[in-house]
């Protein structure tokens, strides 16, 4: 998202920022977290990466899919603990067959194409978006970055990553 | 060409029925005899992030898709916006496009400058993707634009209704009600996909 634009995510009727000017110490009719998420919140940090995955021979999938969703459930409690919130995350798996995941938080979804769990691929492009509130952008890149990359080469140790920077 | 232009907070599943809508138009348009050989849809993508995953999930269910990126198309790429529409007009003549904005954008504003610099343009309707599993904790942090995003919509979808109990729904659907009497609301769950007949209603104004 271009930060010349406008911000989207002002509070035009002010109710939220009425409501935040007050110290902690008093009892809030919402959650912790909810509270101080107004007062930080305007534009999300975005993580956005492509990965091509190489295997040394063509192999079932399924274990990249698990270590995506091991991904996906690391990424989300580490937002938790930060006390930030997530807008969306998601992801597509590519090859002859193709995966896509997301969840806001609450739930995973997942789905793959019909014949994803009997597929064998050799090659495999992976693209991930996580836009999150209340969390620096190079603090989620970083720990986006390092947590899909190990779970990736813990799934598949054999495995060659680049980077896909040719996208757009 | 008529244009539908979805909106909804991220995360609210706008892609999911966009699929849904998409398969059900597609087919309604191969049994239509009288069809032309034009294509009969194309999807315009706009997203954040510098890594598309919509359109690829769109494409890989044999959707034609383009995509507008590094933006937002209710502020700063309203000109390729209107040259991707027009550009489509002149080029394919599809009978439906869809645009899906990004969760950030307010589409009311992308409809204006669509009503002002789209040729050709039979039709063009609001639809909003409200996320009911996130209602109350949206509308706590980010109220301005879950109303902003609302309360202009021809059409809302309450989306993820298998996630909530019917009184909760209920409560969601009166202060969508409350933010805009006009709009058609359907509940629906994008997960378990829709009736056709929700998309007769919603889109074709078949009642």
């Amino acid at each position: 998202m271009s930060k010349a634009g406008h911000e989207h995510f002002q509070h035009q009727d002010g109710k939220l920022d009425n409501r935040c000017e007050h110290e902690c110490s008093h009892e809030c009719k919402h959650e912790h977290t909810v509270h101080h998420l107004s007062q930080i919140t305007k534009e999300p940090s975005i993580f956005s990466e492509s990965y091509e995955l190489t295997f040394s021979e063509s192999r079932s999938i399924l274990q990249i899919q698990n270590a995506l969703t091991h991904w996906l459930n690391e990424l989300l409690a580490w937002v938790n603990n930060k006390r930030g919130f997530v807008g969306h995350i998601k992801g597509f798996a590519e090859g002859n067959e193709s995966f896509w995941f997301s969840s806001t938080g609450k739930t995973i979804q997942a789905k793959p194409s019909s014949g994803w769990s009997q597929a064998k691929e050799s090659k495999l492009t992976i693209s991930t978006t996580a836009i999150i509130f209340g969390i620096a952008e190079t603090e989620l890149k970083d720990f986006a970055r390092e947590s899909l990359q190990k779970f990736l080469t813990q799934a598949v140790p054999d495995l060659t990553l680049e980077v896909n920077d040719k996208e757009r | 060409m008529k244009v539908l232009l979805f909106g909804g907070f991220l995360g609210s599943g706008k892609t999911s029925l966009i699929l849904d809508l998409a398969k059900f138009l597609v087919a309604r348009a191969n049994t239509d005899l009288t069809n032309s050989q034009s294509p009969s849809l194309v999807i315009i993508e706009n997203e954040v992030g510098e890594r598309g995953i919509d359109d690829k999930i769109l494409k890989a269910n044999g959707l034609q898709v383009r995509e507008l990126f590094s933006g937002c198309i209710c502020c700063t790429l309203t000109t390729e916006l209107t040259v991707t529409l027009n550009e489509l007009k002149e080029t394919f003549n599809p009978q439906w496009v869809i645009v899906e904005a990004t969760g950030m954008a307010y589409p009311h504003r992308i409809a204006e400058t669509i009503h002002t610099y789209g040729k050709g343009i039979e039709e063009l309707k609001i639809l909003i993707v409200a996320d009911a599993e996130r209602w109350e904790e949206l509308t706590e942090i980010v109220p301005g634009l879950v109303e902003g995003q609302l309360t202009k919509a021809d059409v809302v979808f309450i989306n993820k209704i298998d996630c909530l109990e019917p009184e909760t729904l209920e409560k969601v659907k009166i202060c969508i009600h409350n933010l805009n009497p006009t709009a058609q609301i359907f509940c629906v769950s994008g997960l378990q996909g829709l009736d056709p007949e929700t998309w007769n209603k919603a889109v074709l104004g078949n009642e």
